[in-house]
């Protein structure tokens, strides 16, 4: 049963990426303890590996109890004898085992470090115990309902960090006492609690059950499709379908405006044609978002600035990291997306291939291949309000790093099509990893060299036109581009 | 004769010496000769993954065979013209294409590449198949988005429609709408139609041609009739079926060995012979030739 996360992804061909990922993630966690080891103090030292650890062990445990939610099947409940208490008690032994070992390795730990005599270190234990109890099964809650994570996230802000503090220090200060009075009885009583909430996690192969089991199972699909550039806010259900439903607008309008146009002409084929190629990730939905994200951000600082009577510059200061990724994000999702889209469409691309009109061979490749690019300059030039709104506030490196990492990858999307194959959720990660990583790079790069930036746009922008001249060549030579994927 | 009929009168489709192997696998079609007369309507049988879809979307140059040639209206598949591409209608196995768009939105769209569409069949269709023209096929019900898929393969009228299980989502009023009005076409337009299902009853319905496709081959192609009056079951000794087909000048189509030295063997008599008396000779039914051809 503990095994099923790791057979999932054999199965579906991405060990390689959770070995990679997993080595990542180590390496994270491993080098700062080990630095930690060697130049921190030894308390100290000790303090940031138990953190370290326990960081690590709620992400595998986060791992593996969502695996255990997508075992939990209303049907095989309702059906199979024992598969309910079977998967209950995989979760139970799963969260007690690490708990009791977090508790004992903290007490024998404070003891060996002499933090203080043995009840102490035996409280430091229990406390230990309890907190990672309480860590682990708010993780699981959280995997359970996925708006807890929202409600963590944002509910301090909503409620005022000072009524956040009081509830939090009142409760604290109310239960403290209690606990040092009755250390382990009250512990023992919180974690067997605790369990039985976790066990309550799981359904009982009723309606509710199934009910709860469709919804996960829709934004896990809906997320793994995100992962890859497909699907959209649609497939999150009703509220995805009505945040949508501005885009859809707007992509009917279209529609109608190409339709009413309509020539036989290559052009024309091709605005019309583009719109099922691409399909929700169309030029016009794009614009649309990403001119609406802009809006709201830009409101919401003009909002802070007025509220507060701060200077916007300060605020764009302080957001000014999180605003320069935002828009290298959406800067390399117009390229990004793209591919997905297009094999999102296969099944129709092979209709419209036998639509009157519609280019062949070389023809083809090359018109896609503009529409592609035509579409990174639009979704680009969408992008001038914040470029511009940072270059107003003096931030020219955060403004412009990520997003020139972003015009050279534009060649990536003319490539063999035919032999193209499906993305993978666990790979689709790495273009944007590689994207983000050029960035930090050119961010590092013009923060420490200003003067640099007029070389540094230069050699993006020779570098972009070098790739995409050698590409729009090779597309002379490449198979015809539709239906994707045929020939792999 | 029917002005359509006029017009077409070399091949409408012709595949010869097709090989097709996908990445790292076995030939799906395997040296597959084929041809489509105007007109004929030709119900193409075979188990599941004999390659049936395969051999329809390399039939319209959807897939590049490794060798052979496709002909379609006498130009290669692979590059047909405007002109040819005007004449095919096509009905993936797949009916939940074009999503995001609602039934009207892909009959719009659909009708500007056309230079002929038949608007009042087109909305008579959708009306008559009460499928609301202002809903998103995504909502559709998979019958629904099937019909759809047929309305906009019919509607621009072709001389050539390509039928890809077309009526595995429908309910059995829904597959007599759709071969009513599979044969107003064919009746009206002299259309060559392909049409591959499972569902054996409707095919003999329709009494199409028959192509049982197995091995990567055709490897029968009759009309319906036909095999249904000349394809007969002889069981026996193996030398005393053997000889009775040698006398009869009937073609083995399939031999299967008994216990005890006999043998069952599916047979094609020509056309007109009559049995002698006593010839231990059985009928078959469309099912048994699909047991005994795939």
């Amino acid at each position: 049963m503990l095994l099923a996360t790791w057979q999932w992804r054999r199965n579906d061909g991405s060990l390689w990426a959770m070995r990679l990922y997993g080595l990542l993630i180590a390496l994270v966690f491993v080098a700062p303890a080990v630095a930690a080891l060697l130049w921190l103090p030894p308390r100290a030292a000790w303090a940031a590996v138990a953190v370290l650890a326990l960081v690590g062990l709620t992400a595998s445990w986060g791992t593996y109890f969502a695996g255990l939610l997508r075992l939990d099947h209303p049907h095989a409940a309702h059906t199979v004898p024992g598969h309910a208490r079977a998967v209950r008690s995989a979760a139970l032994g799963l969260w007690a085992a690490p708990v009791v070992l977090i508790g004992v390795v903290a007490a024998v730990g404070a003891s060996l470090l002499g933090v203080g005599d043995l009840i102490a270190c035996w409280r430091i234990g229990l406390a230990t115990a309890l907190g990672s109890g309480t860590l682990l099964l708010f993780v699981a809650a959280a995997l359970r309902w996925w708006w807890l994570w929202v409600l963590a996230a944002v509910g301090p802000s909503f409620m005022g960090a000072r009524v956040w503090r009081t509830v939090v220090f009142d409760t604290w200060n109310l239960a403290l006492p209690l606990w040092q009075a009755q250390s382990l009885g009250s512990t023992l009583l919180l974690l067997a609690l605790q369990g039985l909430l976790l066990g309550a996690l799981f359904g009982r192969g009723d309606a509710n059950h199934a009910r709860a089991y469709q919804r996960r199972e829709r934004v896990r699909r809906a997320a793994a499709e995100s992962a890859t550039g497909q699907g959209g806010l649609a497939a999150y259900g009703r509220w995805g379908e009505w945040l949508s439903l501005p885009g859809q607008a707007l992509a009917d309008a279209w529609l109608r405006l190409c339709l009413a146009r309509a020539q036989p002409t290559r052009a024309s084929v091709m605005a019309r044609t583009e719109m099922v190629l691409h399909g929700r990730r169309h030029w016009v939905r794009y614009l649309a978002a990403v001119l609406l994200v802009q809006a709201c951000v830009g409101l919401g600082l003009l909002l802070a600035a007025t509220l507060t009577g701060q200077g916007l510059e300060l605020f764009l200061q302080h957001g000014r990291a999180g605003i320069a990724i935002g828009v290298g994000f959406m800067a390399f999702s117009a390229a990004l997306n793209l591919p997905s889209a297009l094999w999102a469409s296969r099944r129709e691309q092979a209709l419209l291939m036998l639509l009157p009109g519609m280019p062949q061979g070389a023809a083809l490749n090359q018109a896609l291949a503009w529409r592609q690019w035509r579409h990174c300059l639009v979704l680009w030039s969408s992008l001038l309000p914040a470029l511009g709104f940072l270059l107003w506030a003096g931030l020219a490196p955060n403004a412009l790093a990520f997003f020139g990492a972003a015009l050279p990858l534009s060649a990536w999307l003319w490539r063999d099509h035919a032999h193209m194959r499906a993305a993978r959720p666990a790979a689709a990660p790495v273009p944007m990893l590689l994207c983000t990583l050029l960035g930090l790079l050119s961010l590092f790069l013009l923060s420490r060299q200003p003067a640099a930036l007029w070389l540094w746009a230069l050699s993006l922008l020779v570098l972009t036109a070098g790739l995409l001249a050698w590409r729009w060549h090779a597309l002379l030579h490449l198979p015809q581009a539709l239906p994707v994927g045929r020939l792999a | 004769m029917n002005p359509h009929l006029l017009a077409t009168t070399s091949l409408t489709a012709e595949l010869a010496d097709v090989t097709l192997a996908y990445t790292g696998g076995a030939p799906v079609l395997n040296g597959l000769s084929w041809q489509l007369l105007p007109g004929q309507v030709v119900g193409l049988l075979g188990r599941n993954g004999a390659g049936k879809t395969t051999l329809l979307e390399t039939l319209l140059g959807l897939r590049e065979p490794q060798a052979g040639s496709v002909q379609l209206f006498g130009q290669p598949a692979a590059r047909p013209d405007d002109a040819v591409r005007a004449r095919i209608g096509y009905v993936p196995q797949q009916s939940d294409l074009f999503d995001s768009f609602t039934a009207s939105q892909l009959l719009a769209y659909f009708r500007s590449f056309y230079p002929r569409w038949n608007e009042n069949k087109a909305q008579g269709l959708l009306s008559r198949w009460d499928i609301d023209p202002h809903q998103r096929i995504a909502k559709l019900s998979g019958g629904q988005q099937q019909r759809l898929s047929i309305i906009r393969a019919l509607a621009h009228e072709p001389d050539l429609l390509v039928l890809d299980e077309p009526v595995a989502s429908l309910d059995p009023a829904g597959r007599r709408d759709f071969l009513g009005e599979l044969i107003n076409q064919v009746l009206s337009h002299g259309t060559t139609v392909v049409f591959s299902t499972h569902i054996l009853s409707d095919l003999e319905r329709v009494a199409f041609h028959m192509a049982f496709m197995s091995g990567g081959r055709i490897a029968l192609q009759a009309p319906l009739d036909e095999l249904l009056d000349e394809v007969r079951q002889f069981s026996g000794s193996a030398a005393e079926v053997q000889a009775l087909l040698q006398r009869l000048g009937a073609h083995s189509l399939k031999r299967t060995p008994l216990p005890a030295g006999r043998e069952r063997v599916l047979a094609r008599l020509p056309a007109g012979t009559q049995l002698p008396p006593g010839t231990a000779a059985e009928l078959v039914t469309l099912e048994d030739l699909f047991m005994a051809l795939t």
